[in-house]
């Protein structure tokens, strides 16, 4: 298995695994094996200027300290505070504060390099655009053809539309099938091994390239060793980040919680979430104006493959989101209760889109080519088509610092996103303060961790920009009701495979009757008496039902997406990322 | 009458399915169980007057069927008349199904019509045979378990 890592960074923050937890030990001092750009007991002073420079970009690329998604509790002071065991492995959620840039985007895009796909990279681009992206992924599916060819040939026209679109951010990723698991978008910076990196990481843990004959148990390995060796080359310079997010998790049952817990623990500065709702949204549209299906091609059941906790619930989208995100108290709950930094983001996994009227170009040999030829115009209205243009109808929003391929990487790694469908909101600021705080320029803004003395008041503000212009579907999206969903982060599991959270509900819903301008909302945690945190969503309240977990937990929830009768437009949710509030 | 575990080591639901419907004599009662061993498969679990054989390395797979509970059932009693639309109380009242939920909803009203899609694969629960169903456009329930999923990376167009 190939390794181009110099140093294995969660080898060296994993030792110590084994020990007892309740003894003192400082982990920031690893120990004499550890070169010294990362044992962080060597202050930067004693460093020779080459450790300097090294640890300067280790921590720039989010893999050290507070910048990288790992455990909230990886600090033992943290841990020890909340009366906690703590994580091992960097601390996550970042502790910037202040306003960002938030630049919206889709990492999750197919063109002519996809077996099951059509567009040319400027295609999907020049829409994305159109439709008010700022950065976009393309990823074409990890295959025989695509690791051979597509992976590529597909980079000169990344970077030709890098020229041509300048205030479009284009990265190149690929669609990872995950070995013995559902696909995920891999994708790493923009740099002259792009390619080097995608390919190598496709040969070799693509699980379509993966021996037949393995075990599921070896290809759950191989999937951990394909993201350790992303993080391996980060660390290696090849690229100066790359980064995993699972897609639709739920829609086969085969991403079991245990896995996507290992996945994250292989590196959590890379396999930082998941697909908070699948693309395909539009696939429910009615029939004979719409495909009449199921929307986000969420219609399979239980196979051998599956994990068999999952119920039927989990196989259907819930107000278009996937099961694990749109269930309060479900699975993602279950991961932010652990501590975990985990993220959700939304995409349109665009293939063919809703009413396009183009088709491939005649004579193609996907096969030889590891393309089609480029698509024709047809005259005919793909009606059964389940896919929108990206940034048509979902926008992953993410707070950087400023604008550039790096920036949208690390406010992604920080889970400084929030999503909608529809344009159902303008903006967002989200942040967690101390009460009564209100300085522009403070605040813990999402993803991150507040740590305060036990006993201290804390609220949350939301300033949310109402929309005030059409979206694409050409009306004014209204938000009638905004939720707080607050759960207490009970440290980690022993039982990989969980996948509630008891102690998370809707703990407070507020109906917004104001239509334009900015609605300001403030919760009041009370007095810090045990380590929580707070996630928040808001929808068009078109569409809802009492959750999967009873009303008591969520009373007015997403509703079950109806076969074939599942217009997007007309049910419409934003979904922030989680803050964490902890004892200090 | 005789109770028999039986793997082929299918891979899909759709494959086992297939191998008990072109049965001849048809058995009285079939199911489908996702087991683990010796790999994650598709086995089978019959009653009928004839016997059928299992090699020795799917035999582990067999005996869990044999014994296994959940199985989600193929053939069972008045499977063959469940066609087109009904109501869940004639449902009930013709078939083997003991209860007709709705995902997320609980237990369906008897006068809700479910449109069979002439595929039903209703699944034990306990001693329930129970029939999951989702809503449906033109407000009919249509069963959980449809026919032809998409498949992952299918054609979009």
């Amino acid at each position: 298995m190939p390794e181009y890592a110099c140093i294995h960074l969660w080898e060296i923050t994993d030792m110590g695994h084994g020990h007892d937890h309740h003894h003192d030990h400082a982990h920031e001092s690893a120990g004499g094996d550890v070169p010294a750009a990362l044992d962080m007991s060597i202050p930067d002073s004693e460093l020779s200027p080459s450790d300097v420079s090294r640890r300067g970009f280790l921590r720039g690329a989010g893999l050290l300290g507070a910048g990288a998604a790992a455990s909230v509790l990886a600090t033992p002071t943290a841990a020890q505070a909340a009366g906690l065991p703590h994580s091992h492995g960097p601390a996550g959620g970042g502790t910037a504060k202040g306003g960002f840039t938030w630049l919206a985007g889709d990492h999750h895009i197919h063109t002519q390099y996809s077996s099951d796909a059509q567009y040319r990279v400027i295609d999907q681009a020049r829409h994305g655009r159109a439709f008010g992206l700022d950065w976009v992924v393309i990823t074409d599916h990890g295959s025989v053809a695509h690791a051979k060819i597509g992976v590529e040939k597909v980079n000169p026209d990344i970077r030709a539309t890098r020229e041509e679109l300048r205030d479009l951010l284009t990265f190149q990723g690929l669609e990872w099938n995950i070995p013995a698991a559902e696909h995920a978008t891999v994708f790493v910076a923009p740099s002259k091994h792009e390619v080097e990196v995608l390919k190598q990481f496709e040969t070799n843990y693509d699980g379509n390239l993966l021996p037949a004959t393995n075990t599921p148990e070896q290809n759950e390995a191989a999937a951990i060793a394909g993201i350790k060796f992303l993080g391996s080359q980060v660390r290696a310079r090849k690229v100066e980040a790359a980064l995993f997010l699972a897609n639709h998790p739920a829609r086969r049952g085969i991403d079991s919680p245990h896995e996507i817990r290992n996945w994250r623990d292989a590196d959590p500065s890379v396999a930082v979430g998941f697909e908070g709702a699948p693309g395909h949204q539009a696939a429910g549209i009615p029939a004979p104006n719409g495909r009449g299906g199921a929307r986000g091609y969420y219609d399979n059941n239980p196979s051998a493959a599956s994990f068999p906790g999952y119920p039927p619930e989990s196989y259907r989208t819930w107000g278009g989101f996937d099961w694990m995100t749109s269930t309060v108290g479900g699975l993602w709950d279950s991961l932010l209760s652990e501590g975990k930094a985990w993220w959700i983001t939304v995409n349109s996994d665009s293939h063919v889109n809703y009413l396009d009227q183009s088709d491939r170009g005649p004579g193609s040999d996907f096969e030889a080519n590891g393309k089609y030829n480029d698509p024709v115009y047809t005259g005919k209205t793909l009606t059964t088509a389940g896919d929108f243009w990206p940034g048509f109808y979902g926008r992953t929003n993410v707070g950087a610092s400023s604008w550039g391929y790096k920036q949208v990487m690390d406010g992604l790694r920080a889970g400084r996103v929030w999503v909608d469908h529809g344009r159902l909101i303008k903006g967002l600021d989200a942040r967690v303060r101390v009460a009564g705080d209100r300085r522009g320029a403070t605040g813990t803004p999402l993803g991150g961790v507040l740590h305060v003395k036990r006993g201290t008041s804390t609220e949350i503000t939301l300033d949310i920009d109402l929309q005030d212009v059409p979206n694409w579907a050409q009306f004014v999206p209204v938000l009638k009701r905004v939720d707080v969903i607050v759960g207490t982060v009970t440290g980690p599991v022993a039982d990989k495979d969980a996948f509630t959270a008891p102690n998370t509900k809707v703990v407070k819903s507020f109906e917004v009757s104001q239509k334009t301008g900015k609605v300001s909302l403030t919760y009041s945690f009370g007095r810090l008496d045990k380590p929580f945190y707070v996630r928040v969503r808001g929808t068009d309240a078109n569409r809802t039902q009492a959750g999967l977990m009873g009303a008591a937990v969520d009373p007015v929830g997403p509703k079950l997406d109806v076969l074939g009768d599942a217009d997007p437009w007309g049910d419409l949710w934003f979904y922030t990322n989680p803050i964490w509030v902890l004892p200090k | 009458m005789i109770s028999t575990g039986v793997s082929f080591g299918h891979r899909q639901v759709a494959e086992a399915d297939h191998w008990i419907l072109a049965l001849d004599p048809a058995p009285s009662f079939a199911c489908t169980h996702l087991v683990q061993t010796p790999f994650p498969h598709v086995a089978i679990s019959v009653v009928s007057t004839s016997s059928y054989e299992t090699t020795d390395e799917l035999r582990a797979g067999a005996d869990a069927a044999a014994t296994g509970r959940f199985g989600r059932a193929v053939i069972f009693p008045g499977s063959s008349e469940l066609t087109g639309r009904l109501t869940v109380a004639e449902l009930l009242e013709r078939t083997g199904i003991d209860r007709v939920e709705v995902l997320g909803s609980g237990v369906a009203e008897d006068d809700a019509v479910v449109d069979t899609r002439d595929f039903v694969r209703p699944q034990f629960r306990g001693d329930d045979l129970v029939l999951v169903t989702m809503p449906a456009a033109g407000g009919v329930l249509v069963p959980f378990e449809t026919r032809d999923p998409t498949p992952c990376c299918a054609d979009h167009g």
